[in-house]
């Protein structure tokens, strides 16, 4: 790493006859004025900081996802995902599922051994708020990497924390914290390692930065622009070209194999090599009406734009110019760094929505990124510019005031959101949300889920009897804990689930789908079987989202005999065998 | 990434140090101001153990006293009490004239063992 | 505030400090030293009066007296009131005793004068021997053997390191030792001795015990009724009289010779002595130390049960002990994976190695460095000789403190011949190791040992080119480490990483391995397996060990963990040595299988007694032997799970899949997709730290190497286990000497040397590994 650093006036010239390798440890840090003793946070500061910060997350999370049902259904898709890891019958690690990036539901694994941490939901809020704490402390060591004192950081650290948004998502089981956890200690390597020169900081960065790309498929972006700007960085400075190499290998070694390896699983087990790059574009389950899909116009990004800037980080109003300002001034690589960043994380957000025309790329939570890398940035000025090191912590408590107000308006106003709305509410009101709407055609609540969960665990005891698509109805599969009784995606591959759904008689005897949403793959086949007009489908129970029916013994549209595939007529269930669309034995919701 | 960087301040205690600066020394400050004595706080003394040789090691550790310096009329003694027995060194050095100065106890006791150390 | 001030406030001398002293104390004040009759205070001492009272007092006391007049005696005092010391001086003089008050240094120095130099012998040197002037030099220079020049060069190195003159000209190449002897013999009027090639009766070398005669020096070699007749180095004194006295009553006679001579014929006569100690010392001191017994009955047995178990397992329930059988593998694999990891991550935070700054290292003072060994085993390598001269040359560590053994094979005759051709300075030292069973380089280290002069040993091989601060380096290191230390490990690396892939991947694990796993070893207090060279010992601590055990291919990994079993510690030192990096596929097999049979034999010898080792150990230690040294098994198991996995992914085989339940399947993917990258990774890691960015992308595709590994582990392990000949043999005292070496079949790593004589290539399987002198390292990687 040594010509990461300008060499000193006063050492001594490296002996270029010497055979003895140039020992990197020894390196010199980058800026004369770094030389002040850092000190950071001792273990015992962390601890504090980890329970107080994790605590207030996962006391909120509980209270507005258990108890007042503001569930967010991506994450209880993960979860249950993760549930499915451990209890499916088999158990297999494919359920983590092949569309969306996969360490979100790993890192729920841990939790989702035990089931009534999953079944009672609480281990969103639980994983949530440990990554929640994880991302405090290190963004605590961030402030201290970039000398500011105890009382300052944690002032700071504290508005930061607070603010609405983050609080939601360091509650709600979403990925999005975990990601922010990520993005944080990896800034705090990436400065760290610009300061020290240290390798085990690129190492920490790299390795963080292989698992953001498995949180988001769009920090591979992040990846590319950090390596860009790291090879110009070092060639600016003379690095030989074994040196920008070897740098560059280091840092990008663990993503790419992070990627190869996701490439391989999705080719070995889906057999579709960049499957996984095809969004699906499925509805979310609890908001049928929503359609995020649309006319995506230059306009519409710009005013989205603007909104998400004072809604999610209006401190980058502040520190974003400050940025390019000192990287011009000082000729600064890392406020450099750090405002480029900001703004890929901006463009990836407008252009994403122009490119898969889709406004959804314009939710609050896409901006979350762009919030750490503005307070990152807030920190880094702090240290670079040691002159101005009081005006620079007002503006910043400043901007992280502002932020925290603008967020609490927006996630109530805010088109594109996954409800922010309802989670203001429960704030505000204490009151359980359960039944109502939230922005974006949401209906908070797993009541739907729970009732079907309960009619299936009170009526069905067969193994694989119930063939439903898990990928919608994940839900009641979790809320039910026991997927052991559920035909599904997962459990012998997309392929057999498509020949069972094609030809479901005599081998299950139910079938759950979900009523609204149309990625439902059994809903796609039998569209009507909701409305009781299939042969051999009768509908048994029905909640708000979902239907389940029971099925014939055979295909009522086929002769008996013919099937020989189905087996032996191993029809159970509750429904007899004769199925008419007017028999009407539905139980009323 | 977030456990190991506590190397640098692993051993900083920033109370350590701060209980005998600030509580001892005011007892014998407080004596040297009654007595109205001099006080020094010993704290950049180059020992000398030639000294010894005016106040023997035994009666410097007995009454807690330290020579301080010897010049031709005056022998700089340290001591923690205003009154320390140094009459064997008084019965030695007849013409000689000591000036005690008053100091901590144990920046006193803390030189002995440097001394004995160093002997 | 000085400790004494002359009223500008300068500290002031000893004179002026005790001559006021006498003045405040009203005694009357002297100055001894002849030189200074012109002061007004100086008093000439009474040759007479100053033997009044003996030498030990007058030292212990820094007294002296002075003059005696009128049964009053003058006694030089510098403490005039030291009670004790006037009153022995009167009770001894039987007089009355007037004190005066001098100087210590003037005191000393008439101390000196009146009755000789202090005779204690001194750690620190072989000594500046007082009776020898500079008068060497004239008489050099009178001879012709030297010019002005050299001898004024010479005097000035003689005042930093304390050495003497003679040794200063002959270690710097300026004289030879029979230039040496000439002036000597003119100096101190002593016969010299001059029996080159004639016979010496080994009883008669024998009168002194050898640790003796090694001490002062000296090699009787005749005898009659009333003399012994003794080869020395120094001139006899009488304190060295003194000390033969024990030994013999005889009249003593000195012949001057020199220091070589005398070595060879201590070496000639104790020759068979040393060969078999460097043989069967470990193995009589602690026969539960030494390899020459791979497996103990208990372990027989231990095993025997463990497979009667497993097979019966497999007759009665295969699946549920083919699950049990991975499950126990899987748990063992992410523990050893887990501790390296843990290691290394620590060690790439922090720098565990004992410091070493530049200022420390040249602070040094020469005149107090301790004599270093440093052993050299050599077997047909009379091409590196250059190389390796040049190497040890470039030391930065006075020559007249060195003591290089280059330690060659009785049947080696090219090497010998080459290194006598060289006629090099006499701190290189020629040893031909006798020709005997087994014909390791750990034995010719022992032996080595035995001959070693300096406080300090270290070995090294052949082409190994270490930092030339090494040696100082260590001597700051040991300074600074608590006393349990008794080994200092330097790091080692290559110099060729650039040959090609294969040593390109070998300097990545070693940059690993030395930079981080190490240093993470040693912050943990855990046994540290050796490298094979650049190991430096407190000899006297070695030798207590019982050195290198010469039975085990691994020595080194060994001796670390005997040395940590017996309470000592190793430290890293931040110095690096480079060697040769293996760069042939099929020799680098060879070379690895050879290290991992030895590592097991370490594993197998200190498993003996696992509870002995725990306790001697400590638990961590126990585990962190487990889990590294034990870790071994895992290049075995390495190519099993591999080829599942392959055959799985190809087959979906349902057997496979019932020999991974849920968990343990989880724990294996874990293993395989995180565990696999992040050893990989963190050799990427090792690369940068240690500056080498080039391999960084190598590193990435080293699981090929750890491929390589695994053909190397399963070749070193079938040796071990599948030719039951191999290890009958050894049982039956392959020591003794009767087999025949045959080296053909395993010739040197790096050099292809040619075999040995064919004749006497035989069946002796054991001695097919014996004569590998290659240095054992650490199996590192994965």
């Amino acid at each position: 790493m040594a010509t990461l650093l300008q060499p000193s006036p006063d050492s001594p010239p490296a002996d270029e006859t010497s055979e003895q390798p140039a020992r990197a440890g020894r390196a010199r840090p980058h800026f004369e004025h770094v030389a002040e003793e850092v000190r950071l946070p001792r273990w015992i500061e962390s601890l504090a900081l980890f329970l107080i910060a994790a605590g207030i997350f996962f006391w909120v999370g509980y209270k507005t996802v258990v108890e007042d049902g503001v569930v967010v259904f991506d994450a209880l898709d993960r979860l249950t995902r993760a549930y499915m890891v451990w209890h499916n019958e088999p158990p297999k690690l494919a359920a983590i599922g092949f569309v969306f990036p996969p360490l979100t539901t790993m890192s729920f694994l841990p939790f989702t051994a035990i089931k009534p941490l999953a079944t009672s939901l609480v281990a969103l809020p639980l994983v949530s708020a440990l990554f929640g704490g994880t991302m405090v402390v290190s963004m605590n060591r961030l402030f201290a990497r970039c000398s500011m004192p105890g009382l300052r950081r944690w002032l700071v650290l504290a508005l930061f924390a607070l603010n609405p948004l983050v609080v939601f998502y360091a509650g709600n089981g979403m990925s999005e914290v975990v990601y922010m956890a990520l993005l944080t200690v990896s800034l705090y390597c990436f400065m760290s390692w610009f300061l020290t020169a240290q390798p085990r900081f690129l190492v920490g960065a790299a390795l963080a930065f292989s698992l953001l790309v498995l949180l988001r498929y769009s920090f591979g972006i992040w990846a590319l622009v950090i390596a860009v700007m790291m090879a110009l960085g070092l060639s600016r400075r003379g690095a030989d070209s074994d040196e920008s190499e070897g740098t560059l290998v280091a840092f990008l070694a663990p993503l790419i194999y992070a990627v190869g390896v996701w490439l391989l699983f999705n080719w070995l087990i889906v057999g579709d090599l960049l499957g996984w790059l095809s969004n699906s574009g499925a509805f979310a389950v609890n908001a049928p009406q929503a359609g995020a899909a649309g006319d995506v116009g230059i306009v519409d990004v710009l005013t989205r734009g603007g909104q998400l800037t004072l809604g999610v980080f209006a401190l980058g109003i502040l520190v974003v110019p400050a940025l390019v300002m000192t990287a011009v001034s000082k000729r600064d690589e890392m406020s450099c760094w750090l405002s480029i960043l900001a703004l890929t994380g901006l463009v990836i957000i407008g252009a994403g929505a122009l490119i898969a025309q889709d406004f959804d790329v314009l939710a609050m939570r896409n901006a979350l990124p762009v919030l750490i890398v503005c307070v990152a940035g807030a920190a880094w000025l702090y240290q670079i510019l040691p002159n101005m090191r009081t005006i620079i912590w007002l503006a910043a408590l400043a901007g992280l005031v502002a932020t925290g107000i603008g967020s609490w308006y927006e996630m109530q106003r805010y088109p594109f959101q996954g409800q922010e709305q309802a989670f203001v509410n429960a704030l505000k009101s204490g009151a359980d949300q359960n039944g109502s709407n939230s922005i974006g055609g949401y209906r908070v609540g797993t009541n739907p889920e729970q009732r079907m969960a309960a009619y299936v665990n009170a009526n069905v005891r067969r193994r694989s009897t119930i063939l439903t698509d898990n990928a919608q109805t994940f839900g009641v599969i979790l809320l039910s804990g026991r997927p052991q009784l559920y035909f599904d995606r997962v459990d012998k591959g997309d392929r057999t689930f498509q020949q069972a759904v094609l030809r479901p008689y005599g081998r299950v005897t139910h079938m759950l789908m979900a009523k609204q949403a149309s990625g439902d793959l059994i809903r796609r086949r039998y569209p009507t079987a909701a409305s009781r007009v299939v042969a051999g489908l009768t509908p048994v129970f029905e909640t708000e989202r979902y239907v389940l029916l029971t099925l014939a013994d055979h295909d009522p549209r086929r002769p008996r005999g013919v099937i020989s595939t189905s087996g032996s007529g191993e029809a159970g269930g509750q429904v007899g065998g004769r199925a008419t669309p007017a028999t009407d034995r539905r139980v009323s919701p | 990434m977030t456990r190991d960087d506590s190397t640098p301040d692993r051993d900083f205690d920033p109370d350590a140090g701060l209980h005998e600066e600030s509580s001892v020394p005011v007892n014998a400050l407080a004596l040297a101001l009654r007595y109205g004595m001099r006080y020094s706080g010993l704290r950049e003394v180059e020992l000398d153990s030639r000294l010894l040789l005016y106040v023997p090691l035994d009666v410097c550790e007995r009454e807690t006293v330290l020579p301080l310096s010897v010049s031709k009329e005056l022998l700089e003694v340290a001591t923690a009490s205003p009154d320390p027995d140094i009459e064997i060194v008084r019965g030695r050095f007849p013409e000689l004239e000591i000036e005690l100065v008053l100091a901590p106890t144990e920046r006193i006791a803390e030189l002995h063992d440097a001394l004995k150390a160093a002997v | 505030m000085a400790g004494f001030e002359d009223g500008d406030g300068a500290p002031v001398d000893d004179s002026t400090f005790y001559r006021r002293l006498a003045h405040h104390a009203g005694l009357q004040f002297a100055v001894l030293e002849p030189d200074a009759s012109s002061d007004p205070d100086f008093t000439e001492i009474n040759p007479l009066a100053s033997r009044l009272l003996t030498e030990e007092l007058c030292r212990h006391f820094h007294m002296l007296p002075i003059a005696y007049r009128d049964g009053v005696v003058a006694v030089a005092f510098c403490d005039p009131f030291d009670k004790l010391a006037s009153e022995l001086a009167t009770a001894l003089t039987s007089a009355e005793v007037q004190p005066v008050l001098a100087e210590p240094g003037d005191v000393e120095q008439a101390i000196t004068r009146i009755f000789g130099p202090l005779r204690t012998p001194h750690f620190e040197d072989l000594g500046p021997a007082p009776q020898e002037s500079p008068r060497v030099g004239d008489l050099l220079v009178a001879n012709g053997a030297v010019t002005d020049e050299q001898v004024e060069a010479a005097l000035l190195e003689q005042e930093r390191t304390g050495s003497r003159l003679g040794e200063v000209l002959l270690h710097s190449g300026a004289i030879r030792e029979t230039d040496l002897i000439d002036a000597l013999v003119e100096q101190f009027q002593l016969p010299a001795l001059d029996i080159e090639g004639g016979h010496i009766d080994a009883d008669v070398v024998k009168t002194i015990p050898e640790p003796v005669a090694r001490e002062l020096r000296m090699a009787p070699v005749a005898t009659d009724e009333t003399t012994l007749y003794i080869a020395v180095v120094d001139p006899i004194n009488t304190a060295t009289v003194q000390r033969l006295r024990e030994f013999t009553d005889k009249e003593i006679v000195g012949f001057l010779a020199p220091l070589s001579q005398v070595d060879e014929i201590l070496e000639a006569t104790y020759r068979e002595d040393y060969s078999y100690l460097a043989t069967d010392d470990l193995r009589e001191r602690s026969p539960e130390n030494c390899a020459l017994r791979v497996v103990t009955t208990g372990q027989k047995i231990f095993l025997v049960t463990i497979a009667v178990v497993t097979i019966i397992g497999f007759v009665l329930a295969s699946t549920a002990t083919a699950v049990a059988l991975v499950g126990l593998a899987s748990v063992f694999y992410l523990a050893a994976s887990l501790y390296k990891f843990r290691l290394i991550y620590k060690a790439l935070g922090n720098p565990y190695e004992v410091a070493t700054s530049e200022a420390e290292v040249d602070a040094l003072d020469e005149l107090t460095l301790p004599v270093y060994s440093i052993l050299v085993p050599l077997y047909k390598e009379a091409s590196v000789l250059p190389a390796l001269v040049k190497a040890i040359e470039g030391l930065n560590y006075p020559k007249t403190k060195l003591d290089v053994l280059l330690l060659c094979e009785d049947d080696d005759d090219e090497t010998v011949l080459a290194i006598e051709a060289m006629d090099l300075p006499p701190h290189f030292r020629l040893i031909v190791v006798p020709d005997s069973q087994p014909k390791t380089k750990p034995k010719a280290c022992n032996y080595g040992l035995m001959l070693a002069r300096g406080d300090i040993t270290v070995i090294f091989d052949a082409e190994d080119r270490p930092d030339p601060d090494q040696l100082k380096k260590v001597v700051v290191a040991f300074s600074k480490c608590h006393h349990e230390v008794i080994c200092v490990q330097a790091k080692l690396s290559y110099y060729n990483p650039d040959q090609n892939l294969l040593t390109r991947w070998f300097t990545t694990e070693y940059s690993m391995w030395f930079e981080l796993l190490l240093p993470g070893l040693d912050a943990d207090g855990a046994p540290i397996p050796l490298g094979g060279t650049s190991n430096h010992f407190l000899t006297e601590r070695l030798r207590e060990l019982g050195a290198w055990d010469p039975f085990n291919v691994t020595e080194d990994a060994d001796l670390g963990i005997r040395l940590h079993r017996a309470g000592y510690r190793t430290a890293m030192v931040d110095s690096t040595t480079l060697e040769e990096a293996n760069s042939d596929v099929k020799n680098w097999i060879r070379q690895r299988s050879r290290w991992i049979k030895g590592y097991i034999q370490t594993y197998l010898v200190h498993m003996r007694n696992p509870l002995l080792l725990m306790r001697q150990a400590g638990f961590a230690g126990f585990l962190s032997f487990q889990l590294l040294i034990g870790g071994t098994f895992i290049f075995l198991l390495n190519p099993i799970f591999w080829a599942l996995t392959t055959l799985f992914f190809f087959t979906h085989a349902g057997f496979i899949q019932a020999m991974f339940p849920t968990f343990i399947f989880y724990l294996a993917a874990f293993m395989l997709f995180v565990g696999n990258f992040v050893f990989l990774y963190l050799n990427v890691a090792g690369s940068i730290q240690k500056g080498l960015f080039g391999l960084a992308k190598y590193a990435l595709i080293s699981p090929l190497y750890w491929g390589l590994m695994s053909i190397a582990a399963w070749k070193g392990f079938i040796q071990l286990v599948t030719n039951p000949f191999y290890w009958e043999k050894t049982e039956h005292g392959l020591h003794q000497g009767g087999a025949a070496p045959a080296a053909a079949r395993v010739p040197r790593a790096e050099g292809g040397p040619p075999p040995m004589s064919p004749g006497r290539a035989a069946a002796d399987p054991q001695a097919a590994a014996a004569p590998e002198r290659e240095l054992a390292t650490p199996v590192g990687g994965r």
